[in-house]
């Protein structure tokens, strides 16, 4: 059996494709359209999902879409109702575009895929849990979702035995902790639903007890976990702008301009914010548990992507094992939808999990690697490249990162999610505490506070990171550091969001790190997503290239192929830097 | 005549629009009422958790966008 999962309309756009209850390919819209977070139908996506598996659209047994539009249709006129006569221009500009695509997806999807087909369609949350307990390996759990808002939950609790699933409890819009979020981080002067990790990376530097009270006061919180927001304090169920004066008033000033200077205001009402939202997850998690008791919990939802958060579940021990979907926003619905009815629908049973790894997306052969630097080679004459075996491959590369070179890493699959894995990554040697600086500003262009994330080899991890056992393969954990001699990837609170690898989940990125750790005795590396700020991460060799030419990256490795910056003057095209970073919007 | 006629289709599109903003706006009212009666009841209760309506999922219920 094969269905095709789609997410689109909101943001992150995404296909994922299910056959025989295993997801084999998967992927985000933008990284084909290079547009980030691109929310429009998923073509490109679909067109890679079905052309990996060599399948036609006329093989697909059923097309999920990841939520209801009419419920969601519902809440915006209710919404209307509940503010009016506020929110007019909003409701017209939503009316705009709800008239003109997205109360009619069902028709969309059969006309764009020529799809003749049943078109199913899935709760938002459903879609969410099921993208984390169908993809864990448990066969049971708690499950948790929580982001800014689907049709109307913005947060459910609920269980998971076999191949059912079952959402028992939920809070409704405009409550949300997503939405709380996304209100500071606008104010924050950073793009909502896009920099919500900056502020999180912010966190660390301010004073979490400065802001906390006030916090308080925008949101009523019982014991269970489940909150109210003091919706006084919001625009965004009227406005264009999530916050209004009076949150101003009581934070002191108005939303930071985006791009001016971060002060300790700014940093401590990051601070106080994270601190509040780790208590609320906390408590949810505890309370599901008490209503739906297992060992395991399965989350997802955009707040899921808080690793800081997620490292607090972890530290206060109240779930034996954890489960977070790699690609925990909008983009694993695509994912969740498809397992939803594979599983829980049609009633197949659940063995072990859906989702074998987050490598579901596009790669290039050797061979067409090659092909491209004949291509690149006519553009850039005198352009060169070694080439090397696959045994080879990993000591001549841990070598460069030993000599403190930063490579662009661009291997096999891409990665599904948000997080970088080891296929499309920037990698320099962790134990120099200048790379921090270095890498942010030099070859991502991003803001200087931005932390860089370790990779580690599963079974040393224990003595890096206080894990208390656990691992993180998809980098959504943050754990305390144990060792002073990695600095660049430790953050000012002596924290790092960890991604912990085992040989099985991928084999070169294993031997690399390996090698690094016979050279220098370190079985770390700075792993971060290979682009710039503001372009989704690369998915073709082109456009690693492009990132690898336009920055100070020193050594690029495309598959078995290996570029040397110095040997290469021609690629230091810097002349076009300033029209290449133009090209991506600053989140 | 056709002034008269025009007059009338306008006067009927105003009074119309009217009656329907007169409308929206009463049951904007009542609604908001409602909510805020539930919402106290809720707050009374110690939880803003509300009980998830639960159907058994079929292909049937999925075919529904709502």
């Amino acid at each position: 059996m094969k269905i095709l999962g789609i997410s689109c309309f909101y943001h992150d756009a995404a296909a994922a494709l299910l056959v025989d209850g295993e997801i084999v390919a998967a992927a985000q819209e933008e990284r084909f359209s290079r547009k980030k977070h691109d929310d429009s139908f998923p073509a490109h996506s679909i067109e890679y999902c079905l052309s990996s598996q060599k399948l036609s659209i006329g093989d697909i047994d059923y097309v999920v879409f990841y939520d209801k539009p009419v419920l969601k249709f519902e809440r915006l006129l209710m919404t209307f109702i509940k503010v009016w006569p506020r929110g007019l221009r909003l409701f017209v500009t939503a009316m705009r575009v709800w008239l003109k695509e997205k109360l009619w997806v069902e028709h969309t999807i059969a006309k764009r895929l020529e799809y003749k087909g049943d078109i199913l369609f899935t709760e938002h949350h459903y879609a969410h849990a099921a993208s984390a307990y169908y993809a864990s390996p448990f066969l049971d759990a708690t499950v948790v979702t929580m982001d800014g808002v689907g049709e109307w939950d913005t947060a459910t609790v609920g269980y998971a035995r076999g191949n059912e699933l079952k959402l028992t409890h939920t809070i409704h819009f405009p409550d949300s902790l997503g939405m709380l979020y996304s209100a500071v981080t606008y104010y924050l002067g950073f793009k909502v639903n896009s920099a919500e990790y900056k502020v999180m990376g912010l966190a660390p530097y301010g004073n979490p007890n400065r802001y906390y009270e006030h916090f308080k006061k925008l949101i009523d919180v019982k014991a269970n976990g489940s909150f109210r927001l003091d919706m006084r304090y919001f625009a965004y169920e009227y406005g264009l702008t999530m916050t209004n004066t009076k949150f101003d008033a009581l934070f002191g000033g108005q939303p930071r301009t985006p791009e001016s200077e971060l002060t300790e205001r700014h940093k401590d009402i990051a601070a106080s914010l994270q601190k509040i939202t780790e208590e609320i997850v906390l408590k949810i998690v505890t309370h599901a548990k008490k209503l739906h008791p297992s060992e395991n919990l399965c989350m997802a939802g955009g707040v899921a992507l808080n690793a800081v958060a997620n490292g607090k579940i972890l530290a206060s021990g109240v779930f034996k094992n954890i489960y977070i979907q790699p690609a925990a926003g909008d983009a694993g619905c695509a994912l969740g939808a498809a397992c939803y009815v594979y599983f829980d629908v049609l009633g197949h049973k659940k063995e072990g999990s859906a989702m074998k790894s987050a490598y579901l997306g596009p790669s290039f052969s050797n061979d067409e690697i090659k092909d491209f630097l004949g291509e690149a080679g006519r553009e850039y004459p005198g352009f060169r490249y070694s080439v090397f075996s696959d045994s080879d491959l990993s000591s001549h590369v841990a070598k460069f990162l030993s000599e403190n070179q930063v490579v662009g890493w661009f291997q096999g699959r891409m990665e599904f999610g948000p997080r970088a894995l080891g296929n499309r990554s920037i990698l320099a040697d962790p134990r120099k505490k200048e790379n921090w600086q270095r890498v942010n500003l030099k070859i991502k262009f991003r803001e200087s506070f931005r932390p860089f994330a370790p990779s580690v080899l599963a079974e040393r991890a224990g003595e890096y990171f206080d894990l208390h056992g656990a691992e993180s393969s998809y980098m959504l954990l943050v754990a305390p550091v144990r060792m002073k001699s990695i600095p660049a990837v430790t953050h000012v609170d002596g924290s790092a969001r960890i991604q912990t690898l085992r040989r099985e989940d991928n084999e070169r990125f294993y031997d690399l790190i390996s090698e690094f750790e016979k050279l220098t005795g370190c079985s770390v590396l700075v792993n971060t997503s290979f682009n710039v700020r503001g372009e989704p991460i690369v998915c073709t060799p082109k456009e690693a290239l492009r990132v690898f030419a336009n920055t100070d990256m020193d050594v690029l490795v495309l598959g078995n192929f290996l570029i040397v910056k110095s040997e290469n003057p021609m690629l230091n095209i810097k002349v076009n830097q300033e029209l290449y970073l133009k090209e991506f919007q600053i989140d | 005549m056709a002034f008269a006629h025009a007059f009338g289709r306008v006067n009927s599109a105003v009074i119309l629009s009217a009656f329907f903003i007169v409308l929206v706006g009463f049951y904007a009212l009542v609604s908001r009422l409602i909510t805020l009666f539930r919402q106290e009841k809720r707050d009374n209760t110690g939880t803003f958790w509300r009980a998830k309506e639960w159907h058994k999922p079929t292909i049937e219920l999925l075919r529904r966008q709502f």
